[in-house]
């Protein structure tokens, strides 16, 4: 059987609508990120709550932190250096709460399964999530260092503004790029990933030296530094912004800024595997990728 | 790899033995057993079942969601395991009872979004997006948020979403589950305009409203425990429980030179037997009507038993053919009612 009017050329025009040069495919996957971004830097502003946890509990934190240091007589530079891991802090939590859990969320809302069905790339998707987390993320961020430095009064020594936004660059890139690892190997392992990210959040903003140096905690500094993003960024920005804390720095910035940069390399490549091995996985066994009925 | 061109006799889906098998805590569980199924360019073809038949792992093969365990599919001539990429490009899918996208996106952001994901320059998806949603008779709800909107409406906005990419190849899995008459009727309407815009737009529906089916179908499959029991035209189908043809006839009264017996040797005729003698509307009210069943082993045979009775003098009132229902067919052929097979899944 065969509907009446069918054009004869019908196969050789949808075939070539199949085709897809490779500008084609460079402009369709920049788009995708853009589309993908574009919820995550709009939409959320949308919400005036979330404004508001995302704001003032980082801002609460780090008043907590500020009044500690000066109840203990610190020197005020850390109260610079407080401010800082503050706002590293505020990408650190959108890694954990907006990027690991995120795949899962897509799935039971039923946005998996049409990504999936769409010509768009699973690493498309999670870049426009990076991207649009970190810009996000970057607003809220530059409100916490802008209140918290005419709060408390903190200054800064900047010698070497594009070495500091190189390191601030690279960090977020780094912490991003474990983002989408996480959220394959959350998709993977269900809630009990979810209730392990919630154990070990207050043991990572240790052991990414946020609020003390990663050099006081010896062996496991160093082993930080070598797989958390967070420590190598917190203690070089530190350097970098607060010179008289330059001595508290594990490692020089140099090295610090290679970590980071192998650190970007390794988990961009890891996401690259593991969003092709969900997929892979998603599509033979049927449960991964598609909400439960 | 390079694939070739496909042949110009490719179906729009051509699936060869493909079965499913699932693992499950207590073993395995096979959803699909082998099915065969030809739809060609341009068909509005159906998969009618319970839950459990096996309709919607069939959709999630051919949507590339799912590999099949064994056989084969193809949609347009592309393989759904080895040309994926190109499979995606030129489809779409619709799930009945979805809520996807983003509730703090306006309906309009939302289209624009997945207008990127379908690849489209920016400008030509913007084009689409408005004239989707002026299609869909949704300009009300376009800069309103997602999560304001009603069901009916979220399901109008999948639709739309899904006809961004005017795909060639289009899966709807329940699309109408959930959704008021009126709105059922809405999307209904948009899916045969959709279809009529570009001959050779395939669509696959899956549900188990048998009036929607047998509304809009070209075809029907008939699926229970992963396995296809018959299909064809709704007619074709309808033929399978009742061979003969019944028609209604009603007349004033019966004139006395016509006896039934004189009807029933007419050619063609099986029998004929007096259904009912009401007024006009069936309710008493108006001037009497005789009613005739009249069983005939062809259409063709009712002209000789209109024009005896119009010989006989005979005043024709009505007429209307009597057709079994897609649910006796299902009946028939499941060995129990759609809605007591649902009601064993539950179970």
């Amino acid at each position: 059987m065969s509907a009446a009017g069918v054009p004869k050329d019908l196969h050789a025009r949808i075939y070539a609508e199949t085709e897809w040069s490779l500008s084609h495919k460079l402009r369709h996957a920049a788009q995708s990120v853009v589309g993908r971004a574009y919820p995550r830097i709009f939409g959320m502003s949308r919400e005036p709550s979330w404004l508001f946890f995302d704001l003032v509990f980082p801002t609460l934190g780090m008043c907590s932190f500020v009044f500690l240091l000066r109840s203990r007589g610190a020197d005020e530079a850390w109260i610079s250096a407080t401010i800082l891991a503050s706002a590293l802090l505020t990408f650190w939590t959108s890694v954990i709460w907006m990027m690991a859990g995120q795949f899962r969320w897509e799935r039971d809302s039923g946005n998996m399964t049409l990504y999936i069905t769409a010509p768009v790339g699973l690493g498309s998707i999670a870049l426009g999530m990076a991207v649009g987390g970190a810009v996000g993320m970057a607003f809220r961020a530059g409100i916490i260092i802008l209140g918290g430095s005419l709060l408390f009064g903190a200054q800064y020594e900047i010698r070497e503004p594009l070495l500091l936004a190189l390191t601030m660059l690279l960090g977020i890139a780094a912490m991003y790029a474990l983002g989408v690892c996480l959220a394959a190997v959350f998709l993977v392992s269900g809630r009990e990933a979810d209730h392990l990210g919630d154990l070990l959040n207050e043991p990572m903003q240790l052991l990414g030296g946020l609020f003390a140096p990663v050099r006081s905690l010896g062996i496991f500094g160093l082993l930080a530094i070598g797989i958390l993003p967070l420590a190598p960024a917190a203690d070089a920005m530190r350097q970098l912004a607060v010179p008289q804390l330059a001595a508290s720095g594990l490692l020089p910035v140099p090295v610090e800024l290679g970590i980071l940069a192998v650190m970007f390399v390794v988990f961009s490549l890891l996401s690259h595997f593991s969003l092709a091995f969900i997929e892979r996985r998603g599509r033979a066994d049927g449960k991964l990728l598609t909400r439960a009925d | 790899m390079a694939i070739s061109t496909p042949a110009a006799s490719a179906a729009a889906v051509e699936v060869s033995g493909v079965g499913r098998v699932f693992q499950a805590k207590g073993g395995s569980v096979t959803a699909l057993h082998n099915i065969d199924l030809r739809i060609e360019p341009g068909e509005l073809f159906g998969l009618l079942g319970p839950n459990g038949a096996g309709k919607s792992t069939l959709i999630k093969i051919l949507s590339t969601l799912l590999l099949p365990s064994s056989g084969s599919a193809s949609i347009f001539g592309l393989d759904v395991v080895r040309d994926t990429a190109r499979v995606r490009r030129i489809m779409n899918l619709v799930a009945g009872g979805d809520f996807s996208g983003y509730g703090l996106l306006t309906a309009r952001e939302q289209l624009a979004m997945f207008a990127q994901f379908y690849g489209m320059p920016y400008a030509e998806g913007m084009r689409r997006v408005d004239a989707q949603i002026e299609a869909f008779g949704i300009t009300d709800i376009r800069d309103r948020k997602i999560s304001a909107l009603s069901t009916g409406q979220r399901q109008k906005l999948n639709f739309a979403r899904s006809f961004l990419n005017e795909p060639w190849m289009l899966f709807l899995d329940e699309p109408t589950i959930g959704l008021d008459v009126s709105a059922a009727r809405d999307v209904r309407e948009r899916v045969r305009a959709f279809q009529a815009e570009q001959p050779g737009r395939t669509v696959l529906l899956t549900t188990h409203y048998m009036a929607e089916a047998d509304e809009m179908c070209d075809r029907i499959a008939i699926v229970d425990h992963g396995r296809i029991l018959a299909q064809g035209t709704p007619t074709e189908l309808k033929r399978m429980v009742q061979k003969e043809t019944l028609f209604i006839v009603g007349v004033d009264e019966l004139p006395a030179a016509v006896s039934l017996g004189t009807l029933r040797e007419l050619p063609g005729v099986i029998s004929v037997v007096v259904r009912d003698a009401d007024g006009a509307d069936g309710n008493g009210v108006g001037s009497p009507v005789t009613r005739l069943a009249i069983a005939l082993r062809e259409d063709a045979a009712l002209g000789g038993v209109i024009s005896a009775l119009a010989a006989a003098g005979a005043h024709l009132r009505e007429i209307s053919k009597s057709e079994p229902t897609l649910e006796e067919v299902f009946v028939q052929l499941v060995g129990r009612g759609i809605s007591e097979s649902d009601s064993e899944q539950a179970l």
